[in-house]
This record gives C-alpha cells, structure tokens and sequence, in this order.
C-alpha cells in the first residue's frame, strides 16, 4: 500500500487527525498548509511531519473555501455522445489544460431531471466555471434556472445568447454549402436533416428551406436522421430519383448516404453530388473524398474557456461573436 | 439530512441482513449478488429470481445514504482519459459511463497527456474529487506506472492495457483478435499480408503488432516491413505509398487507419478487394459503411464498460471482483477482403517475386 493511512471507516485521515498527531490545533495544520509564513519553523516540520506519515491528502474543496481556486472548471455533455458533443468537448479540455486548469466532465441523461441532478453534482465539486453543451431546449432550461456565481458558457445552442452562448454561424455554413452546389449547376437539391430537438439540426434546416427560396431551387421532402451513419444509409433510401445533389446535416450521415447511393447504383459524384457538414478527420478520407463545411471546434473551445477566465480574473467581457464556418471542397461535387 | 437507520431492516440478530446473508438464502456467491443489485446483465433468469426473492425474504436493503454515511463514500468514479480521444478510448469511457449510471454511481471524468507528471496531476487531481474508484485508460507505460501507483488509495481499473496489471484491468484478448483476421486472410489464400501497425509506444498496438509477426513466423507467410501510423485516417493515407508492392493483402490496427488506406490505394489506381484486400481492427459504426465496406475485427467496448464497473462494485463491495479473463473479440467479414487472385501480369510478377 501507497501513500496513506486509511482508518477503519476506510475514510482518508482528516485535517484534524493531522492536528492531533502533530499536536498543534487544525487551525495551524491549515495555516502550513496554505503556505502562512507566520508559524515557527518547528511547528511547521511538525505539522509535515504528520501530514507524511498519515497520507494526509489535501481536500480540496476545503482549500477552495480558504482560498476560492480549485483550478477546475466543469463540463456538462447531456445526452447520448456523439460525434459533434465530443468534439466540442475535446476542444474544452484541450484549452482548459493549456490554462493550467483541470477539466471535469460529467454526462447526463437528457431528461430535465437528470440535467439538473447533474449540474448539482458538479457544482459540489467546487468548480470555477461551467461549460454546458446545451444543443437541446431541455438543457438551456436548466441553464436559466441556475443561480451560481461562477461563469456559465453554453455549446452547441446555434447562438442564442451571446451573453454566455459561443457558436458557430450555422446559417453562413449552410449558406456556403447551397451557394457551392447551385454554382456548380445544381436546382435540385435534397436535404437529409439532423434530429428536430437540437437547435443546429433545427437551424441547418431552416437555412437550407431559406436558402431553397432564395435560389428558386425544387422543393423536395427532408428526411430526418440521428446524425449517426447509420441513419445516414437509411435516409439514403428515401433519396428522390430527380435530386442531383443531397446535403447532409452532418458528414456521417452523408458516408452513410453515398454507400446507399452507391449500393442502388447511383455513382457519387457522377450521378448524385454529396456534401456534408462538421469537416471529420475521415470526411478527407472517404471514397470519394467528402466536400463539407468546416466547423472550428478547436476555436469554440478556446473561446469558451477564454470567456470564463476573463470572467473569473473579472476582466470585462466582450460579447461572443459566432465563428464563420468554411466550405472545404473536395471530391463528392460534380459540376452539373 | 435523511435518517439512515430507518430504512435498513435489522434482523433477530440486531444486524441488517448483509450482502452475504442473501447469497447464503439464495445460495448464490456474494459476486452474484453484488451483480444482480448493481444490474448487470448476463445472470441468468432462475439466477436472479433467487437473488431477488432472497433479497426480499431477508428485507436485504443497500441504503445508499446510509452507505455513504458510514464509508465516506460518495457514489462517484472517477475516470480518467488520454487528451487525443481516439475511438476506442472514447468508446470505453462511455460505456464506463452508461454502466456506472446504471449502477446508480455518478462519473466524473478528465483528460490528461501521457507525461509522468501530467498523469500524476489528473490522477492526483481526481482522487481529490472524492470519487470512490477510478478508471483509468492505460494505453501507454507511463500512464501504466502512475495508475498503479495510485492502487494502494483506492480500488483503480485500467483499461486498454494490454490486460496488465493481471489482477486490476479488463480486456480484450488482441491476440485472438489478430489471429481471427490472419485466418480469414490466409484462408482465402494470401501469404503476402503486410502490417500498418498503431503508434509502437501504446501496448494494445504493440500487442496487435506482435501477434501479427508471430502468426506471421508460425504459418511460414512471408515477411512484410511492418508500418508504423499513429491510429489516424491521415496515417493511414501516408500509409499507402508505403505498401509493398508484392502484398496481396493489408491488416490495419484499427479501422481509421483502414479507411485511409483504402484512399490511398483508390489514388494508385488499386482496387480493394480485386487488387488487394484490406481489413481493419475496432468494428466502428462508420466500417459498416465505407467504399467498400470494411471486414474488420468487433471489439466489445459495451462489455469492456460493464466488466470495468463490475469490477470496481465488487472491490466496493468487498468481495473479490468477476474473473479477469479477456473478452474474446470477433471477425465482422465484410466486403473489403476476396479471394487472392493471380491473373495476367500480376499473377506473373508475383511468381517471379517468389521464385
């Protein structure tokens, strides 16, 4: 056994078995320990001398109560994972450890219940901001409700807030993704759609019906998926014979998509054109090569860790512009 | 704060009925009922009806509450993963999830490199969450060294290990799940494989490499240079100018490797099956669906997250945890691998190769 004494209620010694053993009050235990400078020399080896022996282990939410900085900020991912919310939830902690911070995530179910429950559990761990991927309503509702005093940045929420909202333009993304196929000739164009309870399903969907507008482009019916490739080879099924090209909500799907296509014997880009949306590591890699938009996780995440220190060092915070995502061209196009 | 004692049902003795009153009732081990009261699957039916009558016959209670109340614990496993999430790691860090939620535990979970020192921080860092157990992905010695250092605190399981420390890890068997691949590509006639190895400082790549060079050696195949790739698509497109021109076949550590490879060859002008076959290692949901679809290897993550969970309970519980054996992983035949051929002028370069 390593490092510590645990006694029989299999408790970790406390900061007053440490004041008992070195026989000083817990009030100077805490005072070596958070670096007083005005102990005698002898208490302060007594003090670790006993904090060795005992494997005392400092509680760091007692700490914070001392000294207010646990250097850990919370991450709350409700819902299934997928794809998107790991990305979103990478890019955090990656920006979280290059701050010197810790980054703390927990999942939920998507209920209310246990959306709550869990922001609850979070905050009993002492943590100096939040960051809640929030791409469903039952999420922001929560996020409303709380009462903290730490910064709360939302993911994922297509922009709603720009108090605490960072986000992607999802409407410039779309726009760039019609605007690429309509120049390269195409008017029939096919939506297939992310699931209807996450706002940038919702708002890919509504630029796309907007932009089929505005390009007096043929309407046709969207089928829905789950942003799972699987789905994607479902939705690829209900493709209409007359669609020249499809946009897919998301890159998965649209992999999903083209075996369908492909498996019916409609050659992609030959016969049907295909573009995605996320930009993934394999989008680069599929047959043929996925043209898509890039959205910039790794931006997102930096500037919501960046917006909760300038809010923890209360700097004055400035309001979040959306990121403007990019088309990223490659082989799933063909000029019409 | 809620009063304990109500809700335990104390027996004639004056003492709750305890975990191993109900396995004597039921006569049952003490594991099993550990895993019927913490929801696992595969118990069989019968099993778990005796369990459960016994647990009410005997008014056996595991009050949460009380349980934190008098061992401090607070319901909560720690886990800690690597800071590039590949899809095995994530894969497993959610199935941990979804299990310890069914087993009514929160997860809490951070991400650090694999630097000795910032292992030691994240681990470090976690046990100071007050969590009751961690979970730890282990792919790498130096994240193997800390996380076991740590075992003497609190009941720790590492994951994606290569199955060490024998007695603290749950895995999957990588040899039998190399071989069932080599089988496959032997049995429809290649001798010609070569290997697009993982990144040689992770021990489940080091493991998929050695079993690749052992079959190799055991079935008499001809030796290939192994490539070395880092788990990525883009590695494994880079992958593809590497490839012996004499391989007939290419077995890739994981899938995402698989996929860009197969581009690379696409570019060369090789067509997958008929040229060359290509299979994979993890079984993503994206393998079903690729150009062509990818016979690969299934690796149960799902039952990687459960064991883990299990295991922890058991430690928790203090009983001695389900057995460790490995998972055994298994081949999903898809449309990447065919038959070797030796037509025209290929079949005539390879002759000359041999002779």
């Amino acid at each position: 056994m390593q490092g510590g004494i645990v006694t029989a209620t299999r408790r970790g010694p406390s900061m007053h078995d440490v004041a008992a053993l070195a026989g000083v009050s817990h009030q100077t235990v805490s005072r070596v320990i958070n670096g007083s400078s005005n102990l005698r020399p002898e208490t302060r080896d007594r003090v670790q001398a006993a904090i060795d022996e005992l494997g005392y282990r400092r509680n760091m939410a007692a700490r914070a109560l001392v000294t207010g900085r646990t250097h850990s900020i919370g991450v709350l991912t409700p819902g299934e994972p997928n794809l998107g919310k790991m990305r979103s939830v990478h890019a955090v902690e990656q920006s979280a450890r290059d701050a010197g911070y810790f980054p703390l995530v927990t999942s939920a179910a998507a209920d209310s219940e246990s959306i709550g429950k869990a922001l609850d559990f979070l905050m009993d761990r002492s943590i100096e901001g939040l960051v809640v991927i929030a791409p469903h309503a039952s999420v922001l509702d929560q996020v409303a409700k709380l009462d903290v005093d730490f910064p709360v940045v939302t993911l994922q929420t297509g922009g709603y807030d720009e108090t605490h909202a960072v986000a992607v333009d999802q409407a410039s993304g779309v726009e760039a993704a019609v605007a690429h196929l309509v120049a390269m000739g195409h008017n029939r164009i096919q939506h297939v759609a992310g699931p209807s309870d996450y706002f940038e399903a919702q708002l890919r969907r509504d630029a796309f019906e907007a932009a089929v507008v505005e390009h007096g482009l043929e309407v046709f019916p969207v089928p829905t998926g789950d942003w799972s490739v699987g789905s994607g080879y479902e939705c690829g099924k209900l493709i209409a014979p007359e669609a020249t090209a499809v946009f897919c909500a998301n890159d998965q799907m649209a992999l999903g998509l083209i075996h369908a296509l492909v498996s019916a014997g409609r050659r992609v880009p030959d016969d049907v054109s295909v573009i995605g949306f996320d930009d993934i590591p394999e989008a680069a890699h599929s047959l043929p090569p996925l043209t898509t938009v890039h959205q910039d996780f790794e931006a997102v995440g930096r500037t919501a860790v960046a917006h909760i220190l300038t809010q923890i060092r209360d700097a004055p915070i400035e309001p979040l512009p959306a990121s403007t995502p990019w088309l990223v061209e490659r082989e799933s196009v063909r000029r019409v | 704060m809620q009063s304990p004692a109500k809700e335990v049902v104390v027996d004639k003795t004056g003492r709750a009925p305890s975990i191993h009153d109900v396995a004597a009732h039921a006569g049952v081990s003490h594991q099993t009922v550990s895993r019927v009261l913490n929801g696992f699957v595969g118990i069989r039916p019968a099993t778990r009806a005796r369990v459960d009558q016994a647990i009410i016959d005997l008014g056996y209670r595991r009050n949460l509450t009380a349980w934190t109340l008098a061992t401090g614990r607070s319901h909560t496993i720690g886990l800690v993963g690597p800071e590039k999430p590949d899809i095995g790691p994530l894969s497993s860090l959610h199935a941990v999830e979804r299990a310890a939620r069914e087993a009514g535990f929160h997860t809490l979970t951070t991400s650090s490199g694999p630097e000795a020192n910032q292992i030691r921080g994240a681990l470090e860092f976690m046990m100071s969450r007050s969590v009751d157990a961690l979970v730890v992905i282990a792919q790498q010695e130096s994240v193997q060294v800390a996380a076991e250092d740590t075992l003497g605190q609190m009941p720790v399981v590492q994951l994606l290990s290569g199955g060490q420390p024998r007695d603290s890890s749950v895995s999957i068997d990588q040899r039998v799940g190399v071989e069932v691949i080599m089988d496959h590509l032997t049995g429809l006639g290649h001798s010609l494989i070569q290997h697009v190895a993982g990144p040689l400082d992770f021990a489940e790549a080091i493991e998929r490499r050695d079993a690749f060079t052992n079959y190799v050696s055991q079935h008499g195949l001809v030796e290939l240079p192994v490539i070395e790739a880092d788990w990525s698509s883009d590695a494994g497109y880079a992958a593809g100018e590497h490839i012996d021109h004499r391989a007939t076949a290419v077995f890739c550590a994981n899938d995402q490797t698989a996929f860009g490879l197969m581009h690379a060859l696409a570019d060369l002008g090789r067509r997958v099956p008929e040229d060359i076959s290509v299979a994979g290692f993890d079984d993503t949901p994206e393998a079903r669906h690729s150009t062509p679809p990818l016979t690969t290897v299934h690796q149960d993550f799902e039952r990687v997250g459960q064991l883990a969970v299990a295991h922890l309970v058991a430690r928790l519980d203090g009983v001695s945890p389900p057995s460790d054996v490995p998972l055994v992983p298994w081949l999903v035949e898809r449309s990447s691998t065919g038959p070797l051929r030796l037509a025209g002028a290929r079949a005539s370069r390879l002759l000359n190769v041999r002779d």
